[in-house]
C-alpha cells in the first residue's frame, strides 16, 4: 500500500485524494481550512453551488468512510518536506478543527448548551461553530467538539500532491467607490438558491434592479482566470431572463472563452433569449444619478467577474517544498505533471489557470503517473455475508432516534418499537436488540440519509438485515425541524412500515468485466492512455496508422517553447513505451457490439473482447493562415489549439472570439479582431461516426464526440461529473482530438483520465442502483423496446433470443424510469414496487 | 383563538419528492430550520420519472386534498432526462382531470433544486394556503358518486 500526502483544498485535490484511496493507497490530506471547503474561493465561481458544497465534498466523505484510507488534518500548514521521492518526511502544522464534520451528528445539544452557532448547507448537518469549546467538551453525545490546539506533525510518504487554491482578484481595477457595482460573487448570493425575486435581487437602495450588467474582463490586462467563470455567468442571465422577461440584461465581454460543446451554445441561447451581448475593446465605467453607466450603456446594476489572483503564499510553498515556479505557478517537467522535485506532484490551479474538467481530469491522471513510486496496493479479499432472507412473514422492528423525535410522544404500532438517544451511537445495542427479537424488517426513525443514512443501513446489516429490509424516515429534517408536528411523524412511519411489510429482498447483482482495454484510434491521447495502463492489464491499439504529430504544444512555458526536435523526440520515446506492453493491430473497428464489461470488436477476421473502450480517433489539423478561428461551422470552440500555435509561430493576424486562454493570457498572440483564414482546425473524421453509430454516441455538428460534459447524452454538465461516475459513462471514454480540439497538455490530462477511468473498471462491479435495481418480469414482457428508450444510461436491451427486455447491471441506476414506460408492467424495481407505494399512500393520507 | 384553530381546515397533501433535488432540499429546509404547514406528507422516489400518473391519481383517491411532484430544475436531472417526462405525464393528468371536471391545480410540478431549502418552505406554505382556500378535495367522493 503507497502512501500520498496532498495539500491543499481544491477539486483536484479532492479528487485526487478520492481516487488514491480507492486505488487502495493511504492517503493523508491536509485541508486548509477549519472543514472541508472551508477555502472554496476559486470555486465559487465555477459551477453552482449546490454542486461544490454538495456532490464533491460528499464524494470525498463517503470514499473516506468506506475505503477508510483518507486522514484529514484541517488548519493545516506546510512546514518542511525532506527526503526523495519515495520517501519523503514531510513536516506540518495543524489544528483540529472545534467541530469534527465527520462525527458531527447535527443534534443541535451544542446550541442548546453552549455557545453556539449553525450555519445551514445542503447534503449534511451543516456547519457549526462553537466559541468556548473547553466548557461544551462532555456535551456533544458523538464527541465531535475538540479544543483547538495547534500542533506539529510529522508523516513518512511516497508521494507528495500539492494543489493549493487561486484567490479571487478584486474588481477595483474596473470600478473603484461605485454604488451599484458589486462581484460576480456577492451578486451570485442575491440570486442563487432563490430566484428572481424583489425581496432579495436588490441595489443597495433597496430598488429592484430592471436593467443588469455583466462584466468579465477576460482578455484585458493582468487578467487570470478560470476556463469556466464564463458558462456560469452566461448561465445564470439565461436562468434570470427565464424567470423575469422584462429584465434588460447585458454582457459586455472583449473575448468569449466558452469552451468545450455544449459551452458555446450558451451563447447563441443568450442571443436568442433576448440578452444583449456586447464584444467590446474597451471598457469604461462610470457612475450618473445612482446608475452605472458601461459604454453608454445605462444600467441599474453591474456585476463582474473579478478573476482570480496568485495568491502570495504560492512562493512560500514552493521554497518549502523545493520547487520551482513560474510566473508564480509551478513549473513541471513537458507533458507531466510532476514538478522539477522528483517525487512532488502538482495539480489543480497550482499548475496553470484552468476550470473544474480539467481539475477533475488532473485530479485522476496523476495516479498513473505517481504509482512509479507508490508501492503496489495489496488485493482486499471481500468476506461474503449471509442474509435472511424472508418475504412472507415480516417482522418489523422500529428504532426511533431520541434525537429526531425530541417530545413528540408518538404512538407506533409495529412489532417492536425501541426508543433511544442517538441511534447512530449505538450499534451494539440495536445489533442484540434486532437479533433478540427475531425482526426481519428494520425502520429507522432518524434523520436525513445523507446525514447518517449509510450508518444506519450498515448497523442493520452487521445484525444481519439486508438493505431491501431496512426503511429510513428523516424525522428530524421532515418533522421536528420543521414545525413538529405530530400527526405528521406518526403519518410518515406508519407508511414507512407499510412498506417494510411489503419488502421483498434484491439480489444485487455484481459484473465481472473482461480484463482489457481496447484503444480506437491513432491519436497521441491513445499513446498515452496506452503508456499508462502500462501493462496492468491487456491492451490492444486498433488504428491502421498513428497520428502525426501536431504543433499545439501547451501553455506551459517549457512546453509552449519547445522545439521541434525535442517534440519529436518525446514523441517517439512515447510511442515506443506505449507499444512495449500493448498490443496494435492494424485496421479498422468494423463492428463493435456490447456493452460496459464486455465488448467485441471485430477488425478484419479478427474478434477482440474487451472490458472498456478508449476512443482517440484524433482529427486531421489544417494549418495554413493567420486568423485565431472561434467556431467553425458547429459549436466548437477552436482557438485553444489555434492560439498556441499562433503562439509558437510568432503569428500577427486577427481573431473573432478567443485570442488566449490559461496561461498564454500573460503573454498572448499579438492579434486584432478581424477576420480571415484560419491559422489552424481541427476537421473531425468520417471515421467518427461509424463509431458513434456503433456505441450509440452522440456526435456534434462538426463531428467530433461529445464526452465528459456529456457523459452519454447529458444535456447539462454538473452533477455526473462529480459522483462516483465511471460507470455511468458506460465503459467507453474519448480522449484527445476525437472530443475537441485541444493542446497535448490537455490530451494528456484527458488521457490520464480515461486511462485511470478504464483501469478502474477492471474489477467486480456491484451495480450502482444497488437495491433499486431494476428487473424484467420475462412473463409480461412483450419486448416492445419503450423502456430500451425510456433508459438514458442504456441499461436495457432486447435479448435476442428470448425477445425480452434485460438489464444490464452495471449500467442501471435506479431512476424507475423503465418502470413508469413499460405498459404491460413486466419492468420493475422490486424495493420499489408499486404495491409498496400504494401502501405508503394510503398511510400517509389518514 | 385555539378553538378557530382547530375548526380551520387542515388539508392533506401528498409530495413525491425525487432523492436528489426536492428531497435535498427539505433536507436543507429541516437543517435550516425553516417552518412550513404538516400538511406536507413527503414520499421520497429516486426520480420524478418514477412517478407514475396512477400514484397521484391514488392520493387523490385515498383521501389527499393535493400532490405535489418535485423535481430538479429542467437540464439538471440526475438521470438527464427524467424531469421532463415527468413534465409531460403531469401535463397530461392535468388534462385529464380538467376535463373530467376536477380541479387541475390540486396537482402541482415544482422544480426545486437541493440548494433551495428556503425555496421548498416558500412554495409548501404558498401551496397549502392555496388549498386551503380551495377547502377539502371532492376527489375522495369518487368512489360513491361512481356509477351516476
Amino acid at each position: 500500500m503507497g502512501k500520498v500526502l496532498i495539500y491543499g483544498t481544491s477539486l483536484a485535490s479532492y479528487r485526487a485524494a478520492v481516487n488514491f484511496a480507492r486505488a487502495g493507497h493511504k492517503v493523508i490530506l491536509l485541508n486548509r481550512g477549519e472543514f472541508l471547503w472551508h477555502k472554496k474561493e476559486q470555486l465559487q465561481y465555477e459551477n453552482p453551488r449546490d454542486i461544490i458544497n454538495g456532490y464533491s465534498k460528499g464524494v470525498l466523505k463517503t470514499v473516506a468512510m468506506i475505503t477508510g484510507n483518507i486522514k484529514i488534518y484541517n488548519n493545516s500548514r506546510l512546514l518542511d518536506i525532506d527526503g526523495n521521492a519515495g520517501k519523503f518526511k514531510v513536516k506540518f502544522k495543524t489544528r483540529l478543527p472545534v467541530v469534527d464534520e465527520f462525527k458531527c451528528i447535527g443534534c443541535d445539544i451544542c446550541l442548546e448548551k453552549c455557545n453556539a452557532k449553525h450555519i445551514p448547507m445542503p447534503l449534511g448537518p451543516g456547519v457549526y461553530f462553537v466559541e468556548e469549546p473547553e466548557k461544551c467538551l462532555g456535551v456533544c453525545p458523538a464527541k465531535a467538539i475538540n479544543i483547538p490546539k495547534e500542533e506539529e506533525k510529522e508523516e513518512e510518504v511516497e508521494v507528495v500532491v500539492l494543489s493549493p487554491e487561486y484567490e479571487p482578484n478584486t474588481i477595483d481595477k474596473f470600478a473603484k467607490n461605485i454604488e451599484n457595482i458589486m462581484s460576480f460573487e456577492e451578486f451570485d448570493s442575491l440570486f442563487s438558491g432563490k430566484g428572481v425575486d424583489k425581496r432579495f435581487l436588490k441595489r443597495k437602495d433597496g430598488k429592484y434592479p430592471r436593467r443588469l450588467g455583466f462584466f468579465d474582463p477576460a482578455g484585458f490586462e493582468g487578467y487570470l482566470g478560470s476556463y469556466e467563470e464564463q458558462v456560469i455567468m452566461f448561465r445564470e442571465a439565461i436562468e434570470m431572463k427565464g424567470m423575469d422577461e422584462n429584465l434588460e440584461i447585458h454582457i459586455f465581454l472583449k473575448e468569449v472563452r466558452l469552451y468545450g460543446h455544449n459551452q458555446m451554445y450558451l451563447y447563441d441561447e443568450a442571443i436568442r433569449k433576448g440578452i444583449n451581448v456586447h464584444l467590446i475593446e474597451d471598457i469604461k465605467i462610470e457612475e450618473k444619478d445612482g446608475n452605472v453607466i458601461v459604454n453608454d450603456t445605462v444600467l441599474d446594476l453591474l456585476a463582474i467577474m473579478p478573476g482570480q489572483k496568485v495568491p502570495d503564499d504560492w512562493k512560500n510553498i514552493g521554497e518549502i517544498a523545493g520547487i520551482e515556479l513560474e510566473n508564480g505557478f509551478a513549473k513541471t517537467k513537458p507533458f507531466s505533471l510532476e514538478t522539477t522535485r522528483d517525487g512532488i506532484f502538482a495539480i489543480g490551479e497550482f499548475v496553470k489557470p484552468l476550470g473544474s474538467t480539467e481539475s477533475f481530469y488532473q485530479g485522476t491522471a496523476i495516479l498513473p503517473e505517481a504509482e512509479k513510486y507508490l508501492t503496489p496496493p495489496e488485493k482486499e479479499e471481500k468476506e461474503e455475508l449471509e442474509w435472511k432472507k424472508d418475504d412472507f412473514n415480516p417482522k418489523v422492528g422500529v428504532f426511533i432516534c431520541g434525537c429526531a423525535e425530541k417530545d413528540l410522544n408518538m404512538n407506533i404500532k409495529a412489532d417492536y418499537v425501541s426508543r433511544k438517544d442517538f441511534l447512530c451511537l449505538r450499534e451494539e445495542e440495536i445489533v442484540k436488540e434486532i437479533k433478540e427479537n427475531g425482526i426481519n424488517r428494520v425502520v429507522f426513525g432518524a434523520c436525513s440519509p445523507s446525514i447518517r443514512g449509510a450508518m444506519l443501513e450498515k448497523i442493520a446489516m452487521n445484525a444481519g438485515i439486508h438493505p431491501s429490509y431496512v426503511e429510513l424516515v428523516q424525522l428530524r429534517e421532515y418533522v421536528t425541524r420543521v414545525g413538529g408536528d405530530k400527526a405528521k411523524g406518526e403519518a410518515l412511519l406508519r407508511a414507512a412500515i407499510a412498506k417494510a411489510k411489503k419488502d421483498y429482498f434484491v439480489d444485487i447483482p455484481t459484473v465481472s468485466p473482461k480484463k482489457s482495454i481496447a484503444i480506437i484510434g491513432g491519436d497521441l491521447a491513445g499513446l498515452i492512455a496506452a503508456k499508462n495502463i502500462n501493462g496492468k492489464v491487456p491492451v490492444y491499439i486498433i488504428t491502421k496508422e498513428f497520428d502525426p504529430l501536431h504543433e499545439a504544444t501547451g501553455v506551459k512555458e517549457n512546453t509552449l517553447n519547445m522545439s521541434e526536435d525535442d517534440l519529436r523526440l518525446w514523441y517517439e520515446n512515447l510511442k515506443k513505451e506505449a507499444l512495449k506492453n500493448a498490443k496494435w493491430i492494424k485496421g479498422d473497428a468494423e463492428k463493435i457490439e456490447g456493452s460496459l464489461g464486455d465488448f467485441k470488436i471485430k477488425i478484419g477476421d479478427e474478434t477482440l473482447e474487451a472490458g472498456a473502450i478508449i476512443i482517440a480517433t484524433g482529427g486531421d489539423i489544417i494549418e495554413k493562415g493567420t486568423h485565431i478561428t472561434g467556431r467553425l461551422d458547429g459549436n466548437t470552440l477552436h482557438s485553444s489549439l489555434a492560439s498556441i500555435i499562433a503562439k509558437r509561430k510568432n503569428i500577427k493576424g486577427t481573431y473573432d472570439f478567443m485570442r488566449a486562454y490559461s496561461l498564454l493570457d500573460l503573454n498572448p498572440p499579438e492579434v486584432v479582431r478581424g477576420k480571415g483564414e484560419p491559422v489552424a482546425i481541427v476537421r473531425a473524421r468520417e471515421y467518427n461516426k461509424k463509431i458513434a453509430e456503433m456505441l450509440g454516441l452522440k456526435i456534434d455538428k462538426e463531428g467530433f464526440f461529445y464526452f465528459a460534459e456529456e457523459p452519454l447524452h447529458l444535456v447539462e454538465r454538473g452533477s455526473i461529473q462529480f459522483m462516483l461516475f465511471e460507470e455511468v459513462f458506460g465503459g467507453i471514454f474519448v480522449a484527445g482530438l476525437a472530443h475537441r480540439p485541444m493542446s497535448i497538455e490537455e490530451e494528456m490530462e484527458e488521457a490520464g483520465f480515461a486511462s485511470q477511468s478504464a483501469l478502474y473498471l477492471m474489477r467486480d462491479i456491484t451495480s450502482p442502483a444497488g437495491k433499486l435495481i431494476s428487473v424484467t418480469d420475462p412473463r409480461r414482457c412483450a419486448g416492445c423496446g419503450i423502456c430500451v428508450n425510456a433508459c438514458f444510461t442504456g441499461a436495457r436491451f432486447i435479448d435476442e433470443e428470448e425477445k425480452i427486455a434485460k438489464v444490464h447491471p452495471a449500467l442501471c441506476m435506479g431512476c424507475g424510469a423503465c418502470v413508469n414506460a413499460c405498459p404491460s408492467g413486466a419492468a420493475k424495481i422490486v424495493s420499489f414496487n408499486s404495491d409498496g407505494i400504494f401502501e405508503m399512500i394510503k398511510e400517509v393520507v389518514k | 383563538m385555539n378553538e378557530e384553530k382547530e375548526k380551520e381546515f387542515e388539508p392533506v397533501i401528498v409530495g413525491f419528492f425525487c432523492n436528489w433535488c426536492t428531497s435535498a432540499a427539505a433536507d436543507m429546509a429541516g437543517t435550516a430550520r425553516l417552518h412550513y404547514p404538516p400538511s406536507i406528507r413527503p414520499i421520497r422516489v429516486m426520480c420524478s420519472s418514477t412517478v407514475d400518473p396512477v400514484y397521484l391519481i391514488r392520493a387523490l383517491q385515498e383521501g389527499a386534498d393535493a400532490t405535489i411532484l418535485g423535481g430538479c430544475h429542467p437540464g439538471d436531472c440526475h438521470y438527464i432526462n427524467g424531469n421532463y417526462k415527468a413534465r409531460r405525464r403531469v401535463a397530461i393528468v392535468k388534462t385529464v382531470l380538467k376535463s373530467l371536471g376536477f380541479d387541475d391545480e390540486r396537482i402541482l410540478l415544482e422544480w426545486i433544486s437541493g440548494s433551495e431549502g428556503p425555496k421548498f418552505a416558500r412554495v409548501m406554505n404558498e401551496y397549502t394556503e392555496l388549498i386551503k382556500k380551495k377547502g377539502p378535495s371532492d376527489f375522495k367522493y369518487i368512489d360513491s358518486l361512481g356509477g351516476d
